[in-house]
């Protein structure tokens, strides 16, 4: 699946490429192998390919607080699921994170999907982004067309247990 | 310093909260006497008042409110059996009333005598006491009645020259006139703005100094005509007319003006028959003329950058003093290397310097060789909009102000505090600054420096580094990640 994080105001893409033998992600396109978080001192140290990165971090939530590189960054982590405000919050509605058009869509009402699949691809102020599903099952319904625009928070897909269509 | 004579306290409230009750309760543990700590109940996890030895609720209307009660804070120091109450800084520090009701209650006001505080509080009265004494101030033309006339005598001050509305403050009613021809209408659109903003016309005018250095002096007074200094401290690094970074001694003052300083802090110390501990402001004008700006009647925020470079306990003086032991001499003050305060906010620099809320989640200290960091955070606090902004301050001493310099940049690049915005990284660029290095300070350094100052963009590794940091430090992605069908089914084999 594919992690959004933004920075600075800016959007980031996170995926797992491999991990065995080694932890690899991609980050907006770029591979980084990553070895284990150490305890340093009163702080911590991370493999980031062949260079070591002290840090200190704590997670809030939607962001982490991060110290490193001498400095402090704040890294959000947009929720599809929050963005859906009051009516959302379940994993069984794919929700848009930010406003877009739908691009692709990778499966149709009926399809079976395992967490982490793709369901359809939008694409948002030039960035495309794969929409996952949260959690294995099965669609029971696409909200959205190919071409169409929908707003931060709209449901573009919902899900439904495979036990529960049975 | 402490003779037969003198009275020894067992147990003093702190009428204050934050890093300064943090540090005087740590004085009071060092000397045996007993704390009594005050706390308001949104003031949560509070770390003041888990020092204190004993802790007592104020209520208000407010936080703040609860802090400035006279009456409910005097009557918990009559309850606890305290002696004596240390009031710290700001809050009810300043408050003559409170001076009086503490003495009036029978129990001993650590700082001034409440007719002091009163003449000090006041501008006018202050500055004609420090005119009265042979302590220079600003050239300036006072308000009257007669237009003319105090045009007339404005113009005597010389060009250009500042004026500003009595009543006023935040450079409302306050312009730069630079010859006898704009004087006339600037007085009179200064006097209309004056009264639209504070219902009160009066202006006064005074020499523009441009560029001033703040320049301050520590003093000790012992309330019968005896006064001391404790060298200078430079305050010139200053943001919305509040200092960040404090050092002593001031940057490159030769030695004959330092002492002209430090004579002058202690002949109104002395005329004001002073007790406890004193702060003499003064405006060093780059010409190398200095004039009063105003006394503090208390322990200032960056008092620390003084003890580390005389070696005293300012506290601990202020108690000797109040339990009327005698001053140190002058000649015993000896003074070595130089001292750099940083103040660490909860405020976004790139933002006007508006304070900033949030939840301390993680708090890295620097490391006890390398700085002093007076603090009242513990992880978990939440830092709200209730009081001041500032969080803690980092102080570091070196034989030279160079070596100085870089401990602070050290100690601050050390320092972590996750979970709320604050000034960390900007104090560390000022301390890094060539100007700074060079010690070319005024009080409009940051705004001379504001490019500069702002944060850069964060480059390419760094931000990737901070990127894959979050990703491996949030339970909520390892989650999201991980908990995924893969993993299970590759364990399968033995996961039964």
């Amino acid at each position: 699946m594919v992690i959004q994080l933004r920075l600075d105001g800016a959007d980031h893409e996170l995926d797992i490429v491999s991990r065995t033998p080694e932890l690899v992600v991609r980050l907006d396109g770029r591979l980084h192998r990553l070895g284990p978080a150490m305890p340093d001192g009163a702080g911590a140290r991370l493999l980031v390919d062949d260079r070591q990165v002290a840090y200190e971090a704590a997670a809030d939530g939607g962001a982490v607080y991060v110290r490193c590189a001498g400095r402090h960054f704040r890294v959000e982590i947009p929720d599809p699921r929050d963005a859906a405000g009051a009516g959302g919050g379940n994993a069984d509605e794919i929700v848009a994170p930010m406003p877009g058009v739908v691009v692709r869509l990778a499966r149709a009402a009926g399809d079976e999907v395992a967490a982490g699949d793709t369901v359809l691809t939008i694409e948002s102020m030039k960035l495309q982004m794969n929409l996952t599903a949260q959690r294995g099952g099965r669609i029971a319904r696409i909200v959205a067309r190919q071409d169409q625009t929908f707003d931060k928070g709209d449901v573009l897909a919902v899900l439904e247990s495979v036990e529960a269509a049975e | 310093m402490t003779t037969a004579a003198t009275r020894q306290f067992t147990k003093i409230l702190v009428a204050n909260r934050g890093e300064i009750a943090c540090r005087i309760i740590g004085t009071l543990q060092r000397l045996g006497i007993r704390s009594v700590a005050i706390c308001h109940a949104l003031d949560h996890r509070a770390r003041h008042a888990r020092m204190a030895d004993e802790v007592h609720a104020i209520t208000g209307e407010t936080p703040v409110a609860a802090h400035l009660d006279i009456a409910q804070i005097v009557e918990i120091a009559r309850r606890s059996g305290a002696e004596a109450i240390h009031p710290g800084y700001g809050f009810l520090s300043e408050n003559a009333d409170f001076a009086a009701a503490v003495a009036d209650a029978g129990l001993v006001f650590i700082g001034p005598d409440a007719e002091t505080i009163r003449l000090m509080g006041d501008k006018i009265t202050s500055r004609r006491f420090a005119e009265t004494h042979g302590v220079p101030v600003a050239p300036s033309a006072v308000p009257t009645d007669d237009l003319d006339a105090f045009l007339g005598d404005a113009a005597a001050i010389g060009f250009p020259l500042l004026i500003k509305a009595a009543a006023g403050g935040g450079g409302k009613g306050m312009s730069i006139v630079d010859d006898r021809s704009e004087l006339a209408d600037k007085a009179a659109l200064a006097a209309s703005e004056a009264k639209r903003y504070f219902a009160d016309s009066r202006i006064y005018a005074e020499r523009y100094i441009a560029e001033p250095r703040h320049i301050e002096v520590q003093v000790f007074g012992d309330g019968a005509g005896n006064a001391v200094h404790l060298i200078e401290r430079e305050c010139s690094v200053q943001r919305r007319f509040q200092k960040i970074i404090e050092e002593a001694p001031a940057v490159g003052l030769s030695e004959k003006l330092r002492r002209e300083i430090w004579d002058a802090a202690v002949r109104l110390a002395r005329a004001a028959r002073y007790r406890n501990a004193g702060t003499v402001e003064f405006i060093l004008a780059p010409d190398g003329a200095f004039y009063f700006l105003e006394m503090n009647t208390r322990l200032q925020v960056e008092h620390p950058v003084t003890e580390m470079v005389t070696g005293l306990d300012l506290v601990e003086l202020q108690l000797a003093v109040a339990g009327g032991a005698s001053l140190p001499s002058q000649d015993d003050i000896r003074t070595s290397g130089h001292a750099i305060e940083c103040r660490i906010c909860a405020e976004d620099p790139d933002r006007d310097f508006l304070p900033e809320t949030g939840r301390v989640l993680r708090l890295a200290e620097p490391s006890t060789n390398l700085a002093r960091f007076d603090s009242g955070l513990v992880a978990g606090q939440t830092v709200s909009a209730s009081f001041d902004p500032m969080l803690a301050k980092l102080i570091v001493h070196g034989g030279t102000r160079d070596e100085a310099i870089a401990r602070a940049g050290e100690a601050l690049r050390e320092t972590a505090i996750l979970g709320v915005v604050t000034n960390l990284d900007y104090l560390a660029r000022i301390v890094g600054h060539p100007a700074f290095r060079d010690g070319a300070l005024h009080t409009g350094f940051l705004t001379e420096h504001a490019a500069a100052l702002a944060t850069p963009p964060a480059d390419d590794e760094a931000r990737t580094a901070a990127l894959l940091v979050a990703f491996v430090s949030s339970p909520e992605l390892r989650r999201q990640v991980f908990d995924v069908p893969e993993p299970y089914a590759a364990m399968g084999g033995w996961r039964n």
